[in-house]
């Protein structure tokens, strides 16, 4: 991987080739918020032209992590994830924006961005069967399922489990990735919340997560801070494999709605996951999903990633306004989607449209 | 730069549409010329905008520049900066009007006069690729796909007379635009339909269209669209010389066939695609091609340099070896029209001699078409100098032109060059010059000699100094030379239009003398 010395001149010098992609760029239509322009500010602030002060720091929180530029960059260059190095600069600095640095104070005090204590909220919530210890395999739903979806995470247990994998729910009191953290800058704290989970994790020869963000942080993000693990990392929909005529969906889906399916920057583009979710949609209801105009590797991004909504929110707004747009010119009723965090943010959006885990299509 | 100003703007469109802070100002300083990159490399310093500013609407466009006038103040119009002549360089600061929040497709519409055809009416600010997408998804494209419809605006295209690479089939832009809204250096809208008031028998456009913003700012288009082709056939014939390539081109293009790409690569260009496409079956997309190149492919990073050293010793090689020039040629749209053009086209290139390679070398070309423009960066950051000169001539001075240039900086730098807008007069001949020289201050010094002589060069031979770069600051100093007494009329212009020269000052040669 490039050095962020590297990977900032080189964009500096290009002729600013993925901005097309870039959702920030997009929105904001600022030369400073193109992959090129942020990269830039960052290489400018190293050759001490910029000074590195909460102006030029701010530009390394335009960035949803949406991973749309590294698909457009022929250079394989790294923009998040240099960006991110430039977040952690900006955190250690105290210059990075005032309302990051807020929500990593509050995220401190439950070790998740919700504020409240996961691991009861998920007991009350679950059957007991499955915390039962000591499984080689676990499921992972990661903080935004259990907070917004912990049906999701019910279902994952139940279809696992008809799948004939004998799993367990992680149940550790620390419940979230720390991608927050991450992304906000606070590398500190997102070492110890990863050696926490990794010391859990190492108990576990499989772990199969429901966050795609999750996912991406523990076997992509861990890996590059230089955490070493054996355990093989998957997301709930590569494991579930059930004939459709095991799977039930619910009654309101079988009168023949639309269902268009968002593809989570995490799952697709990080991960090149496309069809089994396609295929999952078809076979949970019959019918094959109905495509965004832009979709798979070009899909847009919702909105939620990268702390944008913390550091930008209108900005982020916009972004996730124009993905519900596109929704509605696909001429579906439901927009269905594998991450939670996606999920979320469309609803916390735009309440009135119908948006559903893909677990949660069954009945 | 006054605060009254900034005052008067943030009052006009709001704080959050104004910026005077130094991370902004840093960012609008330059283009994508090349030269602005290496001056940046030796560490000089680059010109700044004093603002920048996002109008939204033409209305507040007009008024933005009748405050610079006020103020007496230049106005920079900026698209999406992928210039390569310098044409945004704010050579006296002043106010950049950043178009992109102009970014709406508002219309598509049918006309049936003087011949039935679509229409879409555009905002100026888009950028080429949205514009793309945005058409594709009702069904329409407008046909224009130059490599750098990733990162430039439909108003940078229009301001430089941009050509993409399916001109032969669609046209340059200037053959796509129908009509204009435009604001004028002093701040007059000129709507659609209207007239420049001291032009009246003149459409604005013909005006307006490739003044890079030196006399007025272009805010709305009509383009002329079309439904997307049904159909498209691409593929490759080699040829074993340039000059029965050429030749085959002139014919097909002067006997009325309509090839949407016909591209013609020179022996050097030629051999670095053929291994493109070869590897292409065994290799990622877009890896580094001269690290992937199979003669230099074992040659480490300072191997490559000592070569670029000596640049003459690469081309002498390569006239050693036996030719081969690859043409690329595509149709698009009914099928058994381009079938049978396809055909015909085959049957010219057939009289020379003339292989023909099939779909593969067509479809690797149509795949990869925006990848070249990736070799940039990754050749500046290896420590080169490296720029694209685009340059066209009438078909009995182009061969003339090809070789005087590639004569002149053969010692400096390695040239390739294909052949890419044919036309039934003539064609253009886009040059590639890789150089290096051991510092950034002598890689620029070498670099300005390089235009000088190519300039010279393409003068010389009777040839145009730009097909679709634009003028800018980079090639200012000689479009006089080829304009001759015409460049008196373009002042006279300038003069009645923008009296205070604050409309994009320095820039296309307007302040020189003669
Ligand atoms: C990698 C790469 C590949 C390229 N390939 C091609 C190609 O295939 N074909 C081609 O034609 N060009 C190509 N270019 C050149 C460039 O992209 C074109 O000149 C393009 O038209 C510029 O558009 P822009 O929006 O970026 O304009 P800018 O760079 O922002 O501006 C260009 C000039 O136009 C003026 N201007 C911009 N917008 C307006 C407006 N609305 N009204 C009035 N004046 C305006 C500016 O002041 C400036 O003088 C390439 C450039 C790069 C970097
Ligand atoms: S990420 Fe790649 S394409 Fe984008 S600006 Fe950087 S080098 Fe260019």
């Amino acid at each position: 991987m490039k050095s962020p010395d590297q990977a900032t001149s080189l964009c500096h010098s290009c002729p600013k080739l993925c901005r097309y992609a870039c959702p920030v760029a997009e929105t904001d239509q600022n030369e400073a918020t193109t992959p090129w322009g942020k990269m830039s500010a960052m290489k400018l602030s190293e050759n001490g032209i910029l000074p590195f002060n909460r102006e030029t720091a701010s530009l390394a929180y335009k960035c949803l992590d949406c991973k749309a530029s590294e698909g457009a960059c022929e250079l394989d260059n790294p923009v998040p994830e240099t960006l991110f190095h430039y977040r952690a600069k900006a955190f250690a600095a105290k210059v990075a924006p005032p309302s990051i640095l807020t929500y990593a104070e509050q995220f401190q005090k439950f070790s998740n961005p919700f504020g409240i204590d996961l691991q009861k909220k998920m007991k009350s919530l679950l059957p007991r069967e499955f915390s039962t210890p000591l499984k080689k395999i676990a499921y992972f739903p990661g903080c935004s399922e259990i907070q917004h979806f912990p049906k999701s995470t019910a279902h994952a247990l139940v279809l696992l489990r008809k799948c004939r994998i004998d799993l367990e729910l992680f149940h550790e009191p620390i419940l979230c990735c720390g991608y927050p953290l991450y992304a906000a800058g606070d590398i500190e704290n997102f070492r110890e919340i990863a050696e926490i989970n990794i010391h859990a994790f190492q108990k576990y020869r499989e772990v199969i997560v429901g966050s795609p963000t999750c996912l991406q942080t523990i076997d992509v993000t861990y890996r590059q801070l230089g955490f070493r693990f054996s355990t093989r990392f998957y997301h709930v929909v590569e494991k579930i494999k059930i004939p459709p005529t095991s799977l039930h969906p619910l009654p309101e889906l079988r009168a023949g709605q639309r269902i268009a399916y968002h593809d989570p920057c995490h799952l697709g583009r990080a991960r090149g996951i496309y069809d089994p979710p396609r295929q999952f949609i078809k076979a949970a209801t019959g019918v094959e999903p109905v495509e965004f105009f832009t979709n798979r590797a070009n899909s847009s991004c919702c909105g939620a990633g990268g702390l944008l909504p913390i550091s930008s929110p209108d900005t982020a707004r916009q972004i996730t306004m124009n993905r519900i747009e596109e929704f509605k010119r696909t001429g579906a009723s439901v927009l269905v989607t594998a991450s939670p965090e996606c999920a979320c943010r469309f609803k916390a959006i735009d309440p009135k449209i119908k948006v559903m885990g893909l677990l949660d299509l069954l009945s | 730069m006054k605060s009254s100003i900034k005052k008067t703007l943030e009052n006009l469109l709001g704080p959050s549409r104004v910026a005077v802070d130094p991370v902004n100002r840093a960012l609008y300083c330059r283009d994508m010329m090349s030269g602005s990159t290496l001056e940046m490399k030796a560490g000089l310093h680059p010109h700044l905008p004093d603002l920048i500013c996002w109008p939204e609407t033409t209305e507040e466009v007009s008024k933005i520049v009748r405050t610079a006038n006020h103020h007496k103040i230049p106005v920079i119009p900026f698209g999406g900066g992928s210039g390569v002549s310098g044409g945004t360089l704010p050579l006296r600061g002043g106010i950049m009007i950043d178009l992109k929040r102009m970014a709406s497709l508002e219309t598509i519409k049918r006309v049936d006069d003087p011949y039935p055809h679509y229409v879409a009416t555009i905002q100026s600010g888009i950028l080429g690729e949205h514009l793309e997408r945005k058409l594709n998804e009702r069904g329409y494209t407008l046909g224009h796909f130059p490599s750098s419809i990733l990162c430039a605006t439909l108003g940078g295209y229009l301001a430089a007379r941009s050509a993409g690479q399916l001109s032969s089939r669609y046209g340059k832009i200037e053959e796509m635009v129908e009509d204009l809204e435009a604001v004028l250096p002093l701040g007059t809208i000129v709507p659609f339909g209207g007239r420049i008031k001291k032009y009246p028998e003149v459409a604005p456009k013909e005006i307006l269209v490739g003044s890079e913003g030196t006399l007025g700012i272009i805010t709305r288009a009509r383009m002329r669209i079309h439904p997307m082709a049904p159909a498209a056939r691409y593929r490759g014939i080699s040829f074993n010389s340039l000059s029965s390539a050429l030749r085959a081109i002139r014919n097909i293009m002067q006997t009325g066939l309509r090839p949407s790409v016909i591209r013609l690569y020179d022996e050097l260009d030629s051999l670095l695609l053929k291994y493109g496409y070869e590897a292409d079956d065994r290799k990622k997309t877009g890896k580094k091609f001269l690290s992937e190149f199979p003669y230099l492919s074992s040659l480490k990073e300072n191997a490559f340099h000592a070569l670029l050293h000596h640049p003459d010793w690469i081309q002498t090689l390569f006239q050693l070896a036996p030719a081969e020039c690859l043409l690329i040629i595509g149709f698009e749209g009914d099928a058994d029209f381009i079938r049978h053009q396809e055909k015909e086209a085959l049957k010219i290139c057939k009289e020379r001699i003339a292989r023909d390679l099939g779909e593969k070398p067509g479809l690797h070309w149509l795949k990869k078409r925006y990848s070249v423009s990736f070799k940039m960066p990754d050749l500046l950051e290896k420590d080169c100098f490296v720029d694209t000169i685009e340059v066209a001539a009438t078909w009995d001075r182009l061969e003339a032109l090809y070789e005087g240039v590639r004569r002149e900086l053969k010692k400096q730098c390695l040239v390739l060059a294909h052949f890419s807008h044919a036309y039934s007069e003539g064609c253009s001949i886009y040059f590639t010059v890789i150089g290096h020289t051991g510092s950034a201050r002598k890689n620029l010094e070498s670099y300005r000699q390089v235009w000088r002589k190519a300039m010279g060069a393409t003068l010389a031979a009777g040839g145009t100094i730009s097909h679709h770069h634009g003028i800018g600051l980079l090639k200012a100093e000689w479009l006089a030379q080829e304009l001759g007494g015409a460049m008196r009329f373009f002042k006279r212009i300038k003069k009645e239009l923008d009296p205070h020269n604050f409309m994009n000052p320095g820039k296309m040669g307007l302040e020189m003398m003669g």
